[in-house]
């Protein structure tokens, strides 16, 4: 039993780390391909260094976003599943919808605070999609690594 | 032992007076660099007033965001009827008000404002005549192309230079911060027209193929501070840069002011707004203000009543909540002097008056009068 929370939690662990580095890195090659688009030279290394100072910097307050987010979503997926459909082991491709539609809800309703778009790397429909892609993986990597809830009566049949 | 003389006694003794004397030379001259402001409540109950304008016989313009245009004169405010339409929403709504510089002979007011909708909208700018308390005779005189979708970063300041032209300050609208470096669009920038509106012919792009022709300047934010100082022959701005990176300039005609290519200022997300703080081609700041102070409005103080001040930049804060005063040295930025920060208000505008005095206006909807 706490080997299996363990793993869950390392699980929950390992998608959001995951959500958050993909959708930390796509935010900020979006901001330096704008940059580049206006014939600004980045050089591979400010490049690096750009990718890096961003992760440092959204970890805060994006970062918490997402986790609690997943946090929300996979509860909530877990339990609709069990108690509506009686299946407390969703496919792998349901956790990572989850996570894609975590990443959507958290932009959205970021959105009518001020009526702009707190996250630059999610202006165009390109950016939000991808932002919307790092939840994806995200959640295909927890549903892929969380350990299965045994179903009553399993070890019967 | 050694003596002392009657003589070296004396020159010890002068000597400390001297010095005690220079001490309290110096402690008076910081005083008087430091003048004391009487604050008087001129009205209140303005409903988020933005800026101002003083009439040649004393009444007072004042603009509110919500889209009215108020007669404040002897304590009394009157609605003046007529003003168009705008768009009120986030920071969008009825913006600058300027007087003509012949406006005794002329009468013409000027207005910039939001105008359009959620999914459309730019900043205009108008002028008109009051006549019987409502604005007459009204001209649209350009509108911000392209349109947008967010209701902020409209910048909307108006500053007439000395040949009758007109400059004025265009925001990036937040989510198109790149158009303020891209030549075929007006976000971003600082334009010239002339009083009619129409295009000057010696404005810095105008021979440039794909270009507007209105450009002045490019690579602004949301420049809400812009005056042409008569005595420098110098054109001053300052603007809101995003968490950090506020800045004055000294505007130039065809120079490229580098938002958002180089800032010191950081994304509210925390992320970069980019790599680089310089860049070939692009202007530093004169006065970099990180952390953020938000500037709300700027004059350059040329008045009888505080010769402390004289040819000094006095700027409105939203965030510090104050008058900011930077001390110049010709062109040289000095020493910076917070005042007023003990009436703890969101400092919308200043505007010196006739008498040399000042006026602010606060968010909380107060015009005040600031006198020694």
């Amino acid at each position: 039993m706490r080997r299996r929370k363990t793993k869950a939690v390392l699980a929950f662990i390992a998608a959001a780390v995951t959500t958050f580095l993909l959708a930390s890195i796509n935010h900020t090659l979006f901001v330096l391909h704008e940059l580049a688009e206006l014939g600004i030279a980045i050089s591979t290394s400010i490049r690096m260094q750009a990718i890096s100072g961003d992760m440092a910097g959204l970890l805060p307050g994006y970062g918490a976003v997402i986790s609690l987010g997943l946090l929300l979503a996979f509860t909530f997926l877990k339990f609709i599943s069990k108690k509506l459909v009686n299946q407390p082991n969703p496919q792998w491709y349901w956790w990572g919808l989850a996570g894609g539609f975590t990443l959507f809800s958290a932009l959205m309703l970021m959105q009518p605070l001020l009526n702009i778009t707190l996250i630059a790397g999610a202006r165009s429909d390109f950016g939000f999609a991808m932002q919307c892609l790092s939840g994806v993986c995200g959640g295909v990597i927890y549903g892929m690594l969380r350990p299965q809830t045994p179903i009553a009566g399993e070890k019967e049949l | 032992m050694r003596q002392v003389t009657f003589l070296q006694a004396v020159s010890q003794q002068s000597l400390i007076c001297i010095m005690v004397l220079l001490f309290l030379i110096q402690v008076q001259t910081i005083r008087a660099d430091q003048p004391e402001l009487k604050v008087t409540e001129v009205v209140r109950g303005l409903d988020s007033p933005w800026s101002l304008a003083e009439l040649p016989d004393g009444q007072i313009l004042v603009t509110e965001r919500s889209g009215a245009l108020k007669r404040v004169h002897n304590g009394q405010v009157q609605n003046i009827e007529g003003v168009p339409a705008v768009y009120f929403a986030g920071q969008g709504g009825l913006l600058d008000i300027k007087l003509h510089p012949q406006y005794p002979e002329n009468g013409w007011v000027y207005l910039s404002y939001a105008y359009g909708n959620r999914s459309e909208n730019a900043l205009r700018v108008m002028r008109g005549k009051i006549k019987n308390n409502t604005l007459v005779e009204q001209q649209i005189l350009f509108t911000a192309a392209p349109f947008k979708d967010t209701p902020v970063h409209y910048a909307g300041r108006i500053a007439f230079m000395p040949d009758n032209t007109f400059l004025l300050s265009i925001g990036d609208g937040f989510d198109y911060r790149e158009s303020a470096q891209k030549k075929d669009s007006l976000l971003g920038k600082i334009i010239r027209l002339n009083d009619d509106g129409s295009i000057p012919s010696d404005n810095p792009y105008i021979a440039d193929s794909g270009t507007r022709g209105e450009l002045f300047s490019i690579g602004h934010r949301n420049p809400q501070g812009l005056i042409y100082d008569k005595k420098r022959d110098l054109v001053f701005s300052n603007e809101h840069g995003p968490a950090g990176g506020d800045e004055i300039n000294i505007i130039k005609p065809g120079k490229n002011y580098g938002w958002p290519v180089i800032t010191y200022g950081r994304d509210y997300s925390g992320a970069s707004i980019t790599p680089f703080t310089e860049y070939p081609g692009m202007e530093q700041p004169l006065v970099d203000w990180t952390p953020s102070i938000a500037p709300s409005s700027m004059v350059i103080y040329y008045g009888d009543m505080f010769p402390e001040f004289d040819g000094d930049l006095l700027s409105t804060t939203l965030k510090t909540r104050e008058v900011r005063w930077v001390q110049m040295q010709g062109r040289k930025p000095g020493k910076q002097t917070s005042l007023l920060n003990n009436l703890d208000e969101r400092l919308r505008h200043i505007e010196i008056a006739k008498d040399g005095s000042l006026y602010l206006l606060t968010d909380s909807g107060k015009l005040l009068n600031i006198s020694r």
